[in-house]
């Protein structure tokens, strides 16, 4: 029992190895052990520890992992057992307890009933009628995480950005409200729809309340064979992007940072467009569509801007940033790039580059003509969806690279905000004030986490299917209770026996 | 090859061959006896058919099936045949038929479509299809097959450019309201599927066009009044359609037009109107008559749009547009002599 494992709590697309710490909705594995390994834990001697103290500690303990989120949380799951869960809770017991130190090095049979597990109950946290889940992904202002509709039970992501961060950005407030305007004006199966835009002035945060995607290219392509994508599934993202910027055309938007990192798939597989932080959009009455500014991803930056040209044609900059992803798509590499961005922009304006030879005489000519050094002399959207390579079948006679899923995930379907309904629904009480709720962390015995997903069984409550086979249930049967019953009051007892 | 019920199927000459006999018999009339039996035998051939389409074993035979299925079908001229006497096979014998239809017509070897190819060569077909819309027993079904047909560009420009497309304007005011909302959708497709096309052929026609679809907005019937205005305001805020909308909001006429229905009695369509009425406002190069009309009645306009759906306040866009459409209002000035 002892060599139970913590996890970091922290997801997201790329990064999260892990399934998320939850104690009775992790599916389909039958193993008791498996089941301790994902609680966080930690191990308490009954006659040396101080029970404030403790419940103190793991409180601190389970705050900071919930507040903690990112990369920078990501230890693997040895490093996260060592690092916290140890350290975390033994070496105030050291210091502040020195004369108790050699009783604890000591190693002592600790029967398994006593162990005390931190079961870190989601907390749940809702944001308008959004129970909000684990984390999608992160930007450089913004976090993504997966959200659920409270009544319609539909799965969204909620962006949420802070105020104070976008201060520190250039026009980073100016263009989150830029990008709410567009969005709210835009409605096409390609492009990302922005289902609501929620405001906690107090917090100063923005909340904008997303379709649900369940993968992005970019991500797709890294983790690909050779980095990128078979002919065929290249051909068929690239239409949508095609059929998603004629849209956009006709509603007189630039989206100035089209690339494999803002295109995401729904479960659906329909790609959508997103991130409309640097778009423009034309007056309804402007002659043609020169522009003056651009700020996308400067290896997707068309020549006119890596030479520092005072106005351009907007609608062309979207044609060559789609070119350098068709690109990107079929070989995996950039057709421009270097060490330093004064280096990619001198490339990128010799406009010289090779396409290699897999790739076929007809998508060359495609890709020469979206990358076509003057503007003028670059594809219109209409000439590259009249393109022979854009109109010919390709027959998927390759495997398909694969949406990445969260490692618990098969099919993309299953949500991460279920452990926190199931932290809600676990409550005495539920009051709409649920800061003050939470305070208390749950303290539970292995013993009672069987009982509590044998509980979860008998409940039913529609995920019993997915609910973790009961164990080894050692004692007395306790059918009467129900799963909310368990909290620190109860486990007095079990911390001084 | 195995048929559906295990017996091996006719092979694709013959089963058109069979379907041809079947329907010249129905659409000779006469003889009850035979009709049934043809009838009947073209129900089964239809199956047949819908089985090699779309439920064969293995890939590569059924891509050469399929080429010699189309190219017979093509040779015996059946896609017209199957159309002019649609109304006269039964109900899920109709279904078969538009199944079959929409995929021949979507086969496509490397970069053409057979089958898109050969409708060009044979309009007959797609005016047969418009026709459909006249009999109800098969509109549904022709609608399907045409929305289908809208898909491709080339399909597109020659119903736009025929007779047929006026006829649209008469059916989406069909009493019966499944069929006229069916047009109605072909209708839209027509004019947004193929954003290029179209607004060539609204700049090439816009006369035309336009004096029909004024009578839409002047329908009797609600549910045509509001799409088609929603419609009209989709079309001249594209930017496709830039010519088209720069040529429409000159027109004083119908500048009188959207005041009139932004006065209307359903709060949709006084919507709808306000949305294509701001473009008239926007305008920064307001012909003479346009700037008249609004300088006569800046009040009454200030006024009424202070009032305009004020409960709309979750709106922000809505509001933005409103507070600029005043402003723009309050500040109009005569053009100095």
């Amino acid at each position: 029992m002892a060599d139970g494992r913590s996890r970091p709590e922290s997801g997201g697309y790329a990064d999260d190895d892990g399934p998320p710490p939850t104690a009775s909705f992790q599916l389909g594995i039958e193993d008791s052990q498996e089941h301790l390994d994902e609680l966080q834990f930690s191990l308490v001697h009954s006659q040396d520890a101080d029970k404030e103290d403790i419940a103190e500690e793991i409180e601190a303990l389970t705050c900071r992992s919930v507040a903690a989120h990112g990369p920078e949380e990501g230890f693997d799951s040895l490093d996260g057992y060592s690092g916290r869960g140890s350290s975390r809770a033994f070496r105030p017991h050291s210091v502040e307890f020195e004369d108790t130190l050699s009783e604890m090095m000591t190693i002592q049979r600790v029967d398994s009933q006593d162990v005390l597990f931190d079961s870190r109950p989601k907390k749940a946290k809702i944001i308008g009628q959004y129970v909000i889940g684990d984390l999608l992904g992160e930007g450089s202002y913004a976090k993504v995480k997966e959200a659920m509709h409270q009544d319609q039970l539909i799965r969204r992501a909620i962006k949420i950005m802070k105020r104070k961060k976008l201060k520190r950005i250039p026009k980073g407030e100016e263009n989150v409200e830029k990008e709410i305007r567009l969005l709210g004006r835009l409605s096409h199966a390609n492009v990302m729809s922005l289902i609501e835009v929620l405001y906690n002035e107090e917090k100063g945060k923005i909340y904008l309340v997303l379709e649900y995607c369940c993968g992005v290219l970019k991500d797709m392509l890294d983790a690909a064979d050779r980095h990128r994508f078979p002919m065929w599934q290249a051909h068929f993202y690239f239409g949508q992007l095609l059929e998603g910027l004629s849209y956009l055309y006709s509603k007189r938007v630039i989206h100035k940072d089209i690339k494999p990192g803002n295109l995401l798939l729904n479960t659906a597989h329909v790609l959508k467009i997103c991130d409309f932080g640097v778009a423009e959009e034309l007056d309804l009455f402007a002659p043609d569509d020169t522009i003056t500014t651009s700020q996308g991803t400067p290896t997707f930056q068309p020549p006119e801007i890596a030479n520092g040209a005072d106005a351009f044609a907007g609608f062309k900059i979207d044609i060559w940033s789609s070119g350098v992803t068709l690109y990107n798509f079929v070989t995996g590499s950039y057709p421009f790039e270097g060490e330093t961005i004064f280096r990619l922009f001198e490339n990128i304006a010799t406009c010289e580059f090779e396409v290699p030879s897999h790739v076929g005489p007809v998508l060359e000519d495609l890709i020469r003509g979206m990358l076509a050094k003057a503007p003028e002399h670059r594809l219109t959207l209409v000439q590259v969806q009249s393109h022979d390579w854009v109109r010919k079948r390709i027959p998927p006679n390759e495997p398909a690279v694969p949406v990445k899923l969260r490692a618990d995930d098969d099919l993309g379907l299953s949500s991460t905000v279920l452990p926190y309904i199931c932290d809600i629904l676990s409550r005495e009480e539920f009051e709409e004030d649920h800061q003050g709720l939470t305070e208390c962390p749950m303290l539970v015995t292995g013993h009672e986490l069987n009982q509590e997903s044998h509980h979860a069984n008998g409940n039913g409550a529609g995920h019993s299917s997915g609910t973790r086979g009961t164990r080894g249930t050692r004692g007395s049967s306790s059918d009467e209770k129900t799963t909310k019953c368990i909290k620190v009051r109860k486990l007095g007892s079990c911390l001084l026996s | 090859m195995k048929g559906i019920f295990g017996k091996s199927s006719k092979s694709p000459t013959e089963i058109v061959r069979n379907m041809k006999e079947d329907l010249v018999v129905l659409e000779k009339g006469g003889d009850g006896k035979k009709q049934e039996k043809a009838q009947e035998d073209l129900s089964k051939q239809l199956i047949n058919m819908k089985t090699l389409l779309f439920g064969s074993d293995s890939e590569q035979q059924s891509d050469i099936i399929l080429a010699q299925l189309s190219q017979e079908m093509y040779n015996y001229g059946l896609l017209i045949l199957l159309i002019s006497n649609l109304h006269r096979i039964d109900f899920e014998g109709k279904k078969d038929a538009v199944q079959i239809f929409n995929n021949v017509l979507r086969r496509q070897i490397g970069t053409r479509t057979p089958t898109v190819e050969y409708i060009c060569t044979k309009p007959e077909i797609l005016s047969a299809l418009c026709r459909g819309y006249e009999q109800q027993e098969i509109a549904l079904n022709c609608g399907t097959m045409l929305r289908e047909c809208v898909r491709f560009e080339s399909l597109t420009k020659i119903l736009l450019n025929s007779e047929h497309f006026y006829d649209f304007f008469k059916y989406v005011e069909v009493s019966t309201f499944d069929i006229a909302s069916d047009a109605f959708a072909t209708f839209k497709e027509l004019l947004t599927r193929h954003k290029m096309v179209a607004a060539d052929f609204l700049e090439a026609n816009f006369d035309k066009v336009f004096n029909n679809y004024q009578k839409l907005l002047h329908s009797d019937n609600y549910v045509t009044r509001r799409q088609s205005l929603k419609l009209l305001g989709e079309l001249l805020l594209d930017r496709h359609n830039f010519s088209v909308m720069t040529r429409y909001i000159s027109n004083p006429d119908n500048l009188k037009l959207m005041m009139n229905m932004l006065k209307e009695k359903s709060r949709n369509i006084q919507f709808e109107a306000f949305h294509v009425f701001k473009v008239f406002v926007a305008n920064p190069n307001k012909p003479k008559p346009i700037l008249d009309i609004l300088l006569r009645n800046q009040d009454k306009l200030v006024e009424f749009l202070t009032k305009f759906h004020t409960d709309r306040s979750e709106d922000d866009q809505f509001n933005d547009e409103k507070a600029y459409l005043i402003k723009q209002i309050k500040d109009l000035k005569p053009i100095a002599e």
